[in-house]
């Protein structure tokens, strides 16, 4: 209740002023655009607006950036409705069912049971991060920099070990993003590390520079290299989008269903959106009257992954904000634009700077109502633009990067790291590399290692502190059987599956 | 088919390996007056090294054995390695970079774009096009949101 009474006495204040809303606007409407297009995301977008970002108020940026982080989930639906490749990875599961749909002339009630249930899904999540996050940076407050290096320790077990197809492949982009957020010179001591003698790596590999190579270059790598030939067919739009009464009976449940999957699932620091929307889709198949409809187009198949998608996404907020933990992509360079403004997001940013906070949170409601409008009527200027041709927009794309690139600090040098890390990002998708758990270790890497620190000195240099402290025991505890658990049910699944008898 | 080894994955293994023996080899550079506490500026570097060479050994195992596990499908799978592409690309960036603070941003783009038109079989004129279009619109609106970029005709092109 606390959360609400901040909400309407200080956040709605912040967020209806005329020119918050205009960049509220701004943020949907680009992350609207951005979420539609292949090949560009919501993280390549805020990297590079962050270098305009810094003559902009702080609120007001941070609240066009998080238009532009729900923006894109709206975004995202309609290209993997509308195209067979999906625009974001959260929607890959939707294009399953919406592509199907669309296929068969019912792009129209796709589209619709995407937005509507994305709206209800984030209004619902938005409520639920509005009572949840006060508690959360309340709990938060009391934790010690031990406990807060345990919960470091266990964002970067989550995402690069529990989500993926292979924890050993999580873990190595951990240590990539780790040794390069470990580049540049050490802030207690002075020190220069991993610089190789270069005097331009002494500040370090700024985070825009590793976003727009191994987002937007990387992907241009790939797209040459594999699918130069590639034209990819977009679907009809056909009559009007909206539903029918039997659409809106079918697709209700899922959405809701999809909502209360999401947001928890989001707030964990096992990252993204991918397991929300794959969890909603199975269930949905299975609860399903229409089970013959699943494979070729069901609604339900779109409407509880869309919903749990976008809960997801405003459920990476609660770590994000009450913990500066970011879990996704997105959510991490969301907290380096924090970090250009000097401020820390975490337990003490809901007593320091609450108009911020809940202006912010009070945004996403108003985003959310902007997004329906420009998802729902407005949805055939979108379509328009997933006619552009790739060749073109890969150029515009990769043109953008380098101008993100090179106004960091107007150097020749961060263009050649962007080249450089795009290579890598080439590598790692040809690969199948997850990327999350490298920007996670490399934006989160220098804040646990800072809090390490002060554990020890708090400690006069006792390494036991992790372990006889019993929250951040806990966390570890937790942490070490995300490990172990999935290799021990890995391997007695083999046995099982190794032994014919029990088939 | 499903054993035959991907030098591919081979290689990029090799390559953590190296990165984690150059990350080892380069923490006797850092001065360590061990901080405070005992705990300097060379302990994280330490344990982040150990960590990515040990990775590069795993995933050399796998790769030199039955081949990185769950490896995601996609084109490369079916498509042959387009080295003209590429090489185009990275063509288009480096002339970018040596170019940038000779010709200005607006034509070093105009070039880089139309090399990734190029490299996609996109219509070179409307590559070159589109690409002059869009970098010249981002000079100058970027450049009015106080972003600095190159010129050869300041406040032009």
């Amino acid at each position: 209740m606390e959360g609400l009474t901040a909400l309407f006495t200080s956040g709605f204040a912040v967020a209806l002023t005329p020119i918050n809303l205009l960049w509220a606007l701004i943020g949907c409407t680009l992350g609207t655009a951005v979420g539609v297009l292949p090949g560009i995301g919501p993280a390549v977008t805020v990297a590079l607006l962050l270098p305009v970002a810094q003559s902009i108020d702080p609120t007001s940026s941070l609240i066009m950036f998080a238009g532009i982080y729900s923006g894109a989930m709206f975004g995202g639906s309609t290209t993997s409705i509308l195209l067979n490749t999906p625009g974001e990875s959260g929607s890959i599961i939707s294009a399953l069912e919406g592509n199907k749909m669309a296929k068969a002339g019912r792009a129209g009630q796709a589209l619709a049971t995407a937005a509507i249930g994305s709206f209800i899904a984030g209004t619902i999540a938005n409520l639920l991060l509005t009572l949840v996050a006060p508690f959360v940076a309340d709990l938060a407050i009391k934790l010690g920099p031990a406990d807060n290096f345990a919960l470091m320790i266990f964002t970067f077990v989550a995402v690069s070990a529990v989500l993926g197809a292979s924890p050993l492949r999580g873990i190595t982009s951990l240590t990539i993003g780790l040794c390069v957020g470990l580049t540049g010179i050490e802030e207690q001591s002075g020190q220069p590390r991993f610089t190789l003698g270069l005097l331009q790596l002494a500040d370090g590999v700024d985070v825009t520079v590793v976003i727009l190579g191994l987002f937007a270059v990387g992907e241009t790598f790939y797209m040459a290299a594999y699918e130069g030939g590639l034209v990819s067919q977009v679907e009809r739009l056909g009559s009007a989008v909206r539903m029918t009464v039997e659409d809106w009976k079918r697709s209700w449940k899922p959405w809701i269903r999809g909502t209360f999957l999401g947001f928890p699932l989001g707030t964990i620091p096992a990252g993204g959106t991918e397991l929300p929307t794959f969890l909603s889709y199975t269930i949905e198949r299975k609860l399903t009257r229409h089970p013959e409809e699943f494979g070729k187009g069901a609604i339900e198949g779109v409407a509880g992954p869309e919903a749990a998608n976008n809960a997801a996404a405003t459920g990476t907020l609660v770590p994000l904000l009450t913990l500066g933990l970011p879990t996704s992509a997105t959510a991490a360079i969301i907290l380096a634009a924090f970090q250009q403004y000097n401020i820390q997001p975490g337990p003490l940013l809901f007593d320091t700077d609450p108009a911020l906070v809940w202006g912010l949170i009070a945004s996403l409601y108003i985003g959310n109502v902007m997004l329906l409008v420009l998802n729902l009527p407005m949805i055939r200027i979108w379509v328009k633009m997933l006619h552009i041709p790739r060749p073109y927009l890969y150029a515009g794309i990769l043109i953008f990067a380098t101008m993100g690139a090179y106004s960091i600090r107007q150097s020749w040098f961060d263009l050649m790291l962007l080249a450089m890390v795009g290579v890598l990002g080439f590598l790692m998708r040809r690969y199948s590399f997850p990327v999350v758990p490298l920007v996670v270790g490399l934006i989160v890497g220098p804040i646990a290692e800072k809090q390490f620190r002060r554990a020890l000195s708090i400690s006069q240099g006792d390494l036991t502190v992790f372990i006889t402290h019993p929250i951040s025991a806990t966390i570890l505890a937790v942490a070490a059987a995300l490990i172990v658990l999935p290799l021990i049910v890995k391997r007695l699944r083999k046995v099982h599956d190794d032994n014919p008898l029990e088939h | 088919m499903k054993h035959a080894r991907d030098w591919g994955q081979v290689l990029i293994s090799a390559g953590v390996v190296v990165s984690g023996l150059i990350m080892l080899a380069q923490i006797p550079l850092i001065q360590a007056d061990a901080g405070y506490a005992g705990i300097g500026p060379r302990f994280f570097p330490t344990v982040v090294g150990s960590g990515m060479l040990a990775c590069g050994v795993l995933l050399l195992i796998e790769a030199l054995t039955r081949g990185f596990p769950d490896v995601e499908e996609g084109p490369h799978d079916h498509e042959p390695f387009d080295r003209r592409a590429v090489a185009l690309v990275i063509g288009g960036l480096v002339a970018h970079m040596a170019l940038i603070e000779v010709i200005g941003f607006t034509l070093a783009g105009t070039l880089l774009g139309s090399c990734v038109t190029l490299a996609l079989r996109g219509r070179p004129v409307i590559g070159v096009g589109a690409s002059f279009a869009v970098s010249a619109a981002i000079y100058q609106a970027f450049g009015r949101l106080g972003v600095t970029l190159p010129a050869i005709a300041t406040g032009w092109l």
